[in-house]
């Protein structure tokens, strides 16, 4: 196999993906903490917890959607590594085409849930939850029977996270890099044609030269 | 390369619907357990079983072995220092450490409302999960306080007393109270001597 015919970001892009998914099972996107430790939401596409005083649990559909998660990565990244190998294959582009969107499409559907939680916990609480940072939190005294009760809240992306985006943003690349992989190959497979034609022509012109002289 | 697209589309399919769909089947008689974990399920239906009959002291919200502190003993005073020192006993009944960074309010009389002082942990706490511990809270008494003390004991050897304004720090969540009932406390003999 040679090098030239190997498409790199998709290679690169592949190999991300398959590291990001025992990585995401262990280290969240993204953390949320309620207090000192009190309540903490850890959030990833493949494994989301909760831990309130100590106790660790997960909602059944949420298992079932990391699940899914895990196997869009898994999928993803076999397939990116497959087609990372053989771009130049008439069928690679397909393969291509259902690898290379599917870490976008975490990433962005990720995003969308975070903010569709902390809309939810604002809705709840009347207070908004920092996506990334600290604030002091005061429940409504409705909930509190006539105390004052404020929270620190702290919540931040995680590494894994920044990881995720490198592998979608080279996800992307391996496609557009595939457009310019597949020219370049076809130049260099055309190549070699035009040498070949070379004797072929001067064949062509060296045969009539007897015939010619048969002639004459 | 249409069977490969195919192949492709039914994978995509198939890991993005059969996990859920294998969930709602198991989950199937009762949707509501899908959403919301089993472990807060039973802290809502332990809360809404217990509401009536517990209130706030028997609140088991999350661990049915919670206690509120329990007095150890008997108030004490140091008529030296004017310092009034009284042991409650507590256990951390959570799986995580609990940390009592603060603890302060003012003591008033509950039926005339008479300040006595201000009262105040001396030191932060840091409770392991299961562990027990005294906390001291310690309080200095003013002449006026004393002498009100000494004339209640009078007529009675303990005294219904209110915490004001009490703000506790407990593990970053800061509880503020205007007043809280603590009940009858007994009067420290040495202030009487």
């Amino acid at each position: 196999m040679k090098t030239k015919q190997i498409n790199w970001f998709a290679l690169i892009g592949g190999i991300l993906i398959l590291v990001l998914l025992p990585i995401s099972i262990y280290f969240s996107w993204w953390q949320l903490t309620i207090g000192k430790n009190l309540l903490t939401i850890n959030v990833s596409p493949v494994n989301t917890n909760i831990t309130l005083f100590g106790t660790q649990f997960s909602a059944p559909l949420i298992w079932a959607m990391n699940l899914t998660g895990s196997l869009t990565f898994l999928a993803s990244g076999i397939i990116m590594l497959i087609y990372a190998l053989i771009p130049a294959k008439p069928y690679s582009i397909d393969l291509l085409s259902f690898a290379y969107r599917k870490p976008l499409y975490i990433v962005i559907l990720y995003l969308a849930g975070l903010l569709v939680m902390t809309f939810a916990a604002q809705a709840f609480l009347g207070q908004g939850i920092p996506i990334a940072g600290s604030a002091n939190l005061t429940l409504p005294s409705s909930m509190t029977m006539g105390a004052n009760i404020s929270i620190l809240v702290a919540s931040a992306f995680q590494w894994p996270f920044y990881l995720a985006i490198i592998a979608a943003g080279l996800s992307i690349t391996a496609r557009v890099y595939h457009t310019k992989l597949t020219k370049t190959l076809k130049q260099t497979s055309q190549e070699p044609t035009t040498l070949q034609t070379i004797p072929t022509a001067e064949k062509e012109i060296e045969t009539p030269i007897p015939n010619q002289t048969q002639q004459n | 390369m249409k069977k490969l697209k195919l192949i492709l589309l039914f994978l995509t399919i198939a890991i993005t619907i059969t996990p859920i769909v294998i969930e709602v089947l198991l989950y199937r008689d009762n949707l509501l357990d899908l959403i919301i974990p089993p472990e807060i399920a039973n802290i809502i239906n332990n809360q809404s079983n217990n509401s009536n009959e517990k209130g706030i002291n028997g609140n088991n919200l999350l661990n049915p072995e919670f206690e509120l502190p329990k007095p150890v003993g008997d108030p004490q005073y140091n008529p030296e220092t004017k310092t009034v020192s009284y042991t409650f006993n507590f256990t951390n009944p959570l799986q995580t450490p609990l940390e009592i960074d603060e603890l302060q309010a003012g003591l008033v009389s509950h039926n005339d409302g008479f300040f006595l002082g201000n009262i105040t942990i001396n030191k932060p706490l840091k409770l392991d999960p299961g562990q027990t511990v005294d906390i001291t809270a310690l309080g200095i008494l003013s002449d006026d306080a004393i002498n009100y003390l000494k004339s209640q004991s009078a007529t009675q050897n303990s005294i219904n007393l209110d915490f004001v304004n009490l703000n506790v720090d407990l593990s970053g969540i800061q509880l503020q109270l205007d007043k809280q009932n603590i009940g009858n406390i007994p009067i420290p003999p040495q202030i009487l001597t």
